[in-house]
Parts: C-alpha cells; sequence; structure tokens
C-alpha cells in the first residue's frame, strides 16, 4: 500500500508555520517569522499556498497604526495535520516492522 | 532450485515510502516536536491574572478572618471598606490586558479556555453578591470556594496544567467542609486556603516558565 504524504505540509517551512499554528488561537507574521526557518518573502509564499488550499485563514488589519497579518489554523488545517502525522508515523512503524 | 527461489521470483514487498526516505520523515517529526517543544514553553498570560486574583482573594479572606476571630478593633472597622480591592484587581486587570495586546503577537490555544472559565467564574460571583445581599454568608460563602474550585480544576484538566487541577480539587474538598462546619471564621480560612491553592499557587508556578 501505498502512502502518498500531503505535499503541502511535506515542505520544511510550511511544516514549520503549520506545526506551530496547530497550537496557537492565531499568530502575527512577525512571530512566525521569528520562529521559523524562512524569510518575509518565503513565508508569505507559503502562507499563501496554505491560505489556498484553505488550511489557514489570514486576516489583515491594523493594530497601533501599523498594519499586521494575524494567521490562524483551519479545520482544515488541522484534519490536515493530523492525517500527516499519522502517515508519517504508519511509515516509520512499517519501517521498523 | 527451492532454496534459489527467491533470486529468480519478484517478491512484491511493502515499499510504502518508496519515495520518502527515513531521514526525511524523522526530519519531518523533529520539526513538529520542536515547534510543540517551542509553545509549550512559553508564559501563559494567564498566570498573572491568576496570581493577582488569587492573592487578592486570598488576603481579602485572611483579613476577615483575622478580624472576626481575633477581634482586632482596627481590622473590624476597616472590613466594610476592604472590598475595595476587587475594583481595583479590575483596574490592574484591564491595564495589564491593554500592555500585553500593544505587545503580544500570538495567542495560546488555552488563553480562551482560561479568559471564559474565570471570567464567567468572576460574573458568578458579581450575581451571588449583588442578588444575595440578606442573605446568611454562611450559605454562600461555601458557594464562592466551590465555584472557585471548579473553574482552577476544569481549566488545569483541560489545560493539562496540573498545580491547577490539584489545587482545584483541593479547593472543591474545601467547598464541602466549608458546607459541613457553617462557621463564618472557618469558612473564610477555608476560602483563603482555596485561593491560594487553586489560584495563587499555580499563577506563581505559571510565572516561573
Amino acid at each position: 500500500m501505498f502512502i502518498k504524504l500531503d505535499p503541502l505540509l511535506h515542505a520544511q517551512l510550511r511544516l514549520e508555520i503549520i506545526s506551530l499554528l496547530i497550537h496557537l488561537q492565531q499568530a502575527e507574521f512577525n512571530y512566525l517569522k521569528e520562529n521559523t526557518s524562512g524569510t518575509s518573502g518565503n513565508i508569505s509564499l507559503q502562507l499563501r499556498k496554505l491560505e489556498q488550499a484553505k488550511y489557514i485563514e489570514i486576516d489583515k488589519s491594523f493594530k497601533n497604526n501599523y498594519p499586521i497579518t494575524t494567521v490562524s489554523i483551519t479545520a482544515k488545517g488541522i484534519a490536515a495535520f493530523e492525517k500527516y502525522v499519522s502517515d508519517i508515523k504508519q511509515m516509520l512503524s512499517n519501517d521498523i516492522k | 532450485m527451492v532454496n534459489n527461489i527467491n533470486q529468480f521470483t519478484f517478491v512484491p514487498t511493502l515499499n510504502i515510502h518508496m519515495n520518502y526516505n527515513k531521514i526525511e520523515l524523522e526530519k519531518s517529526i523533529s520539526t513538529i516536536e520542536n515547534a510543540f517543544k517551542l509553545v509549550k514553553n512559553e508564559k501563559n498570560d494567564a498566570g498573572y491574572y491568576l496570581t493577582l486574583w488569587g492573592g487578592l482573594i486570598f488576603l481579602y479572606s485572611l483579613f476577615l478572618f483575622a478580624a472576626l476571630a481575633l477581634k482586632i478593633t482596627a481590622l473590624s472597622n476597616m472590613v466594610n471598606y476592604a472590598w475595595v480591592i476587587f475594583p481595583l484587581g479590575g483596574l490592574l486587570s484591564f491595564l495589564h490586558s491593554r500592555k500585553t495586546a500593544k505587545t503580544e503577537n500570538h495567542k495560546l490555544l488555552f488563553e480562551r479556555l482560561y479568559l471564559y472559565v474565570w471570567s464567567g467564574t468572576g460574573i458568578g460571583f458579581i450575581i451571588i453578591s449583588v442578588f444575595n445581599q440578606n442573605a446568611d454568608s454562611t450559605l454562600i460563602l461555601p458557594i464562592y470556594i466551590l465555584l472557585f474550585g471548579l473553574a482552577s480544576f476544569i481549566t488545569g484538566g483541560i489545560s493539562n496544567f496540573k498545580p491547577s487541577l490539584i489545587g482545584g480539587a483541593i479547593c472543591i474538598a474545601f467547598a464541602a467542609i466549608a458546607m459541613l462546619y457553617p462557621f463564618l471564621e472557618t469558612q473564610l480560612l477555608l476560602a483563603a486556603c482555596g485561593a491560594l491553592f487553586s489560584a495563587l499557587i499555580p499563577g506563581l508556578i505559571m510565572n516561573r516558565k
């Protein structure tokens, strides 16, 4: 049986982003930049891809008169992440057998 | 021929990760674990509010106990004004929330849990205080202690924070004792201890992170 990992999540930076968001209500762009290995441009690009897949929601607003981008994971994103983790565990356990 | 059958026979294997290597998969797991550790070690802002309100209720209850049990006149005269610390606590909470709103760039999952459970408990306290002014304090005080204990128990259980879970259970036990012993001094002492175990100590532990 061939398991195909979700290609959206099987990419280092996107996985870092989703792995953080799964534990948070929401995170600002700066928080993701501080705690992942991506540059601003790269993070923006990956966020757009995740948003297109409806794994995350992006909200643009203002705080202290500065524009901020806030990101939160969706139910679809949570389900995709859980499936991804489950698939990897299955593959690793089959490998051990 | 039987001994060499595998040499000539294709035996399909469960090569389920032929496109992924083990190192790649382990790196993914490592990425997920690192993110979990990062968020787990972050300071929960609830610690400030637990410490503040736990401390205020602890001091308030202890003060009333001292005034009643020790019968110190100076303290007894101040009893009618002691409630002032609660609006003061409200003001400090408001100022802190405004300060953190300016600087925080993420919200932990359990912050919402703590917010709704404890503010709901606070609303319960206010409703009981406002609409039961003529009621016997020995009947009302155990309910306060129980609400406090329940809030701590529920938040500790859901967020898997053992100090709140254990402190909440202790506070619930104190509420039961307070119902069995309807003496105001005893109940005030139990309220002080309940606030200590269910809010103040868990808040201080949370703040140490």
